[in-house]
């Protein structure tokens, strides 16, 4: 008999009835917090989370402003303390929730039939709707998620609806109430078509944002690469998953169904023979924008982006026009190992002929995107994947549609008058860090976030050291034949030589294939911590 | 004067089995205007997975002359480089196409100046044929700044309207030369690109790459290997697990054609061309032909290859 109870408590449809149970127990109770949903009758768990999630859009944008980058990195270490496995995490936690639901639909007879995946609760009906459809909740739902990927589940408040709204919970519940009705008319097929669960919650933390919010660096791109195949027709992007897929990291999300399968090319996995193809396309009258799923990809491409597109311009007497874009994420990720691991921007810094940029934050990002397609020769952006999550203050001038950061100019991203550290890309974020534990301390620190990699912004160096008379470069790739050996040899060869009052350092990666094992991963990459020690070497500072 | 023309043209140009039949066609034309229909023979076509295209052509004096003229001027042009090189006026490597013109000039004269040419380094005939004057080209191959690519090029860095080199990487001027069809697809042009390639570089797998993505967005190129049966020291059978190279395209249909013969380029090429721009996608053409000079100035070309073989060459 203990047998039997013991089998009957495990068996399937016992756990799934369970689950089932509790999904629409929350459920109802969100059903209850959401102003404007009628209390009692029938509803789907589908319009409970539209309603939701518009809920909570309309409470952000009555709250105001967004974190900076480090309230929310700090916000998110106490959540986590794994970083960015933390991400991971609760996305894995996410989709097995995904897929458990898709699986218990089989199980259940009166369920509709359709591959959605969408749930219907015992005692819930489907409500009949109008034929009239209005505008959908994708264009409505515009709003950022919070800093990380962090993926919003039932009953984890994310930090923005726990801000109090400001505005008054009766004329919300009025405005909730009319939003619902409207959303409601569509028939439920078309909107259950594209607006699953997942396709819901994946809206909220990733969409279009307007001025005065914040933005991430995906955002950005994506926002970048759009508006610049919407000015010019000749843009157009390929890769592997670019178009169905929405991008292997989304960010190019939307693209094929704005565009188009014409402008937005999927490819097989052959990236010496798209990235020729690409580099042809550009020499005869396009302006290809040729994303590799990462960097160490490229390799195999490389020839075609070196011989074919970098040097073509030179070697044909300007007969020839390269106007292409190489783009994708560069240097290391989370966990990903040796081949997956290295930070190319010394190599691709090296070419003649080649621009190369790698953006930190989304004004980087969007200004760097914008500017290398425009410019008519072949740009390499090398992004970060780890930093596509992070949330950064958006502006009017940012969301314009012309904002285009300098090709070659690098930016003050703080200023101080002891030591001048030089970096690019998620470095940035470390060297900020390292700044403030060193101001605890009574110690200034200029960090420069170089944006290009070629040509290099030496100016901006040079006339930081006259002030700091001490330099530090950080990166991530490896030591030898790298950034910083190029930025202190030039640095010696200048003016800026004169000024230093100690020999530059460089902050690298570690000599070594990068190491699966997250502790020692930790210890081939440089962070605040290493940035904050050195610094005081360099000062001479015990 | 027309008959001595043509009776040399056919020392360059005879197709195989037909000796008779073009030289007594051609000699029966006495004017300008005058067009005869010849028949190629059947050997100048193989098909793969395609039938071969009509091998009776109408080729009037005037076309006759200027082909034949054309022709000839590549072989001079070739043949001062050669000698410049001999005398030190051009430095680097220097890859000429003596004996393998017809090529560069039956293609000429069967595509247009909106259609896209692509090749790797043996590039002075196609340079020349699209349009760039002989002084450019030697200017360039001497590093003058009248040379068509400013002297910043050299042998294998030669550029043309509509043609775009001269590629010094073996084998990376063919997903070249499909990203230009992608482009004029993409612009709505009704033009071809043909991206040249040797039976060296028939077995790189960026060639195959590009064959995939050709085949599977329908681009309109030309992918045509002149197998001049060695890639540089390396025989073709020493090279090619499989020496077809016309069928090499597997998915793609091919055709092999007697690249010795202008004619048979030429049909080939508008064959292929017309094929290409009613978005049937790509075609394979393999041109058998050879080149009678080493592989670049610093190779005699002999240590390979017996001199019977090439004196045979020559002469027929």
């Amino acid at each position: 008999a203990e047998e039997k109870e013991l089998r009957r408590k495990v068996s399937h449809s016992a756990i799934e009835k369970r689950r089932r149970e509790r999904t629409n127990a929350v459920l109802c109770s969100l059903q209850d917090m959401v102003p404007g949903l009628p209390k009692s009758g029938k509803i789907q768990k589908l319009e409970i989370l539209e309603a939701a999630a518009e809920y909570i859009r309309r409470l952000k944008l009555a709250s105001n402003g967004a974190k900076s980058v480090h309230e929310q990195d700090s916000s998110s270490k106490d959540k986590q303390s794994d970083g960015p496995f933390g991400n991971m995490h609760h996305l894995n936690h996410h989709l097995q929730q995904e897929r458990r639901d898709s699986c218990s639909n089989t199980t259940e007879t009166q369920e509709p039939d359709n591959s959605t995946g969408i749930e219907y609760a015992d005692n819930l009906d489907p409500q009949s709707g109008d034929i009239d459809s209005s505008a959908s909740m994708s264009s409505d739902t515009s709003k950022e998620g919070s800093g990380e990927d962090t993926l919003a589940n039932p009953g984890d408040n994310s930090d923005a609806s726990r801000s109090s709204p400001s505005a008054d919970p009766s004329a919300m519940e009025k405005e909730m109430s009319a939003a619902f009705k409207a959303l409601f008319k569509q028939p439920l097929a078309a909107r259950v078509a594209t607006r699953t669960p997942r396709a819901v919650l994946s809206a909220l933390r990733f969409n279009s944002t307007t001025a005065g919010e914040s933005i991430t660096v995906r955002e950005a791109l994506n926002q970048a690469i759009e508006e610049e195949m919407d000015r010019d027709e000749a843009v157009w992007l390929l890769g592997e998953e670019v178009a169905q897929y929405n991008g292997a990291y989304k960010v190019s999300k939307g693209l094929l169904d704005k565009f188009g399968p014409k402008r937005v090319v999927d490819t097989p996995i052959t990236e010496m023979g798209f990235a020729g193809l690409a580099v042809g396309a550009a020499f005869h009258g396009t302006k290809p924008i040729c994303e590799f799923m990462t960097f160490n990809f490229a390799m195999q491409a490389i020839d075609q982006i070196i011989n074919s597109g970098a040097k073509t311009h030179y070697m044909s007497g300007a007969f020839a026009q390269c106007p292409i874009v190489f783009r994708g994420p560069n240097g290391a990720a989370a966990g990903v190992a040796a081949q997956h691991s290295q930070d190319y921007a010394s190599w691709y810094g090296q070419i003649p002929g080649l621009k190369v940029v790698s953006p930190y934050d989304a004004e980087d990002a969007k200004g760097l995107m914008k500017a290398a397609i425009r410019d008519p020769n072949p740009v390499v952006v090398l992004e970060n994947e780890l930093m596509y999550g992070v949330s950064f203050p958006s502006s009017s001038e940012i969301a314009s549609k012309d904002f285009v950061v300098p090709i070659g100019k690098a930016k003050i991203a703080r200023e101080g008058t002891d030591i001048t550290i030089a970096t690019y890309s998620r470095p940035v974020a470390f060297a900020l860090e390292a700044a403030e534990m060193l101001a605890k301390e009574g110690i200034s620190v200029e960090v420069i976030n170089l944006r290009s990699i070629r040509p290099l912004d030496l100016a901006a160096i040079v006339k930081s050291i006259k002030k700091t008379n001490h330099l530090m470069t950080v990166e991530q790739g490896f030591p030898q034949f790298g950034v910083g050996s190029e930025v202190s040899a030039q640095i010696m060869e200048s003016e800026g030589f004169d000024y230093l009052d100690a020999p530059v350092c460089r902050i690298t990666g570690a000599d070594v294939p990068m190491p699966y094992a997250q502790n020692l991963e930790s210890l081939a990459l440089p962070d605040a911590e290493v940035i904050y020690k050195q610094a005081k070497r360099v000062l001479n500072i015990e | 004067m027309l008959r001595s023309a043509t009776f040399a043209a056919l020392r360059v140009a005879k197709p195989a089995g037909s000796k008779g039949a073009l030289f007594q066609a051609a000699r029966a034309m006495s004017s300008e205007s005058d067009s005869v229909s010849i028949d190629l023979g059947k050997s100048v076509f193989e098909g793969y997975n395609i039938e071969v295209p009509d091998t009776t052509i109408t080729l009037s004096r005037k076309e006759a002359v200027s082909m034949y003229q054309a022709m000839q001027e590549v072989r001079r042009l070739e043949m001062a480089a050669d000698s410049s090189y001999k005398h030190k006026l051009i430095r680097g490597f220097c890859h000429l196409c003596t004996g393998q013109e017809a090529v560069p000039v039956g293609m000429e004269r069967a595509l247009t100046a909106e259609d896209a040419i692509i090749t790797a380094y043996r590039c002075h005939g196609f340079t020349y044929m699209r349009g760039a004057s002989a002084s450019g080209i030697l200017a360039e191959l001497m590093g003058r700044r009248s040379g068509v690519s400013k002297g910043k090029g050299g042998s294998m860095h030669m550029y043309a309207p509509n043609f775009y080199g001269g590629n010094g990487i073996v084998g990376a001027q063919v997903p070249l030369g499909a990203g230009i069809a992608f482009a004029q697809k993409y612009n709505n042009k009704q033009a071809c690109s043909v991206a040249l390639y040797g039976d060296g570089a028939a077995n790189q797998g960026q060639v195959f790459e590009a064959f995939n993505m050709a085949k599977l967005w329908d681009l309109p190129v030309l992918f045509v290997c002149e197998n001049n049966k060695y890639g540089m020291g390396t025989s073709a059978s020493r090279a090619a697990a499989n020496t077809d190279y016309y069928t090499r395209g597997q998915y793609i249909p091919g055709i092999r054609v007697n690249g010795m013969d202008v004619l048979a380029v030429r049909q080939a090429i508008a064959f292929g061309r017309k094929w290409a721009i009613e978005g049937n996608g790509p075609l394979v053409l393999e041109m058998k032909t050879y080149r009678y000079g080493g592989h670049s100035m610093s190779d005699p070309g002999t240590t390979y290859r017996t001199r019977e073989e090439i004196q045979h060459m020559r002469s027929t």
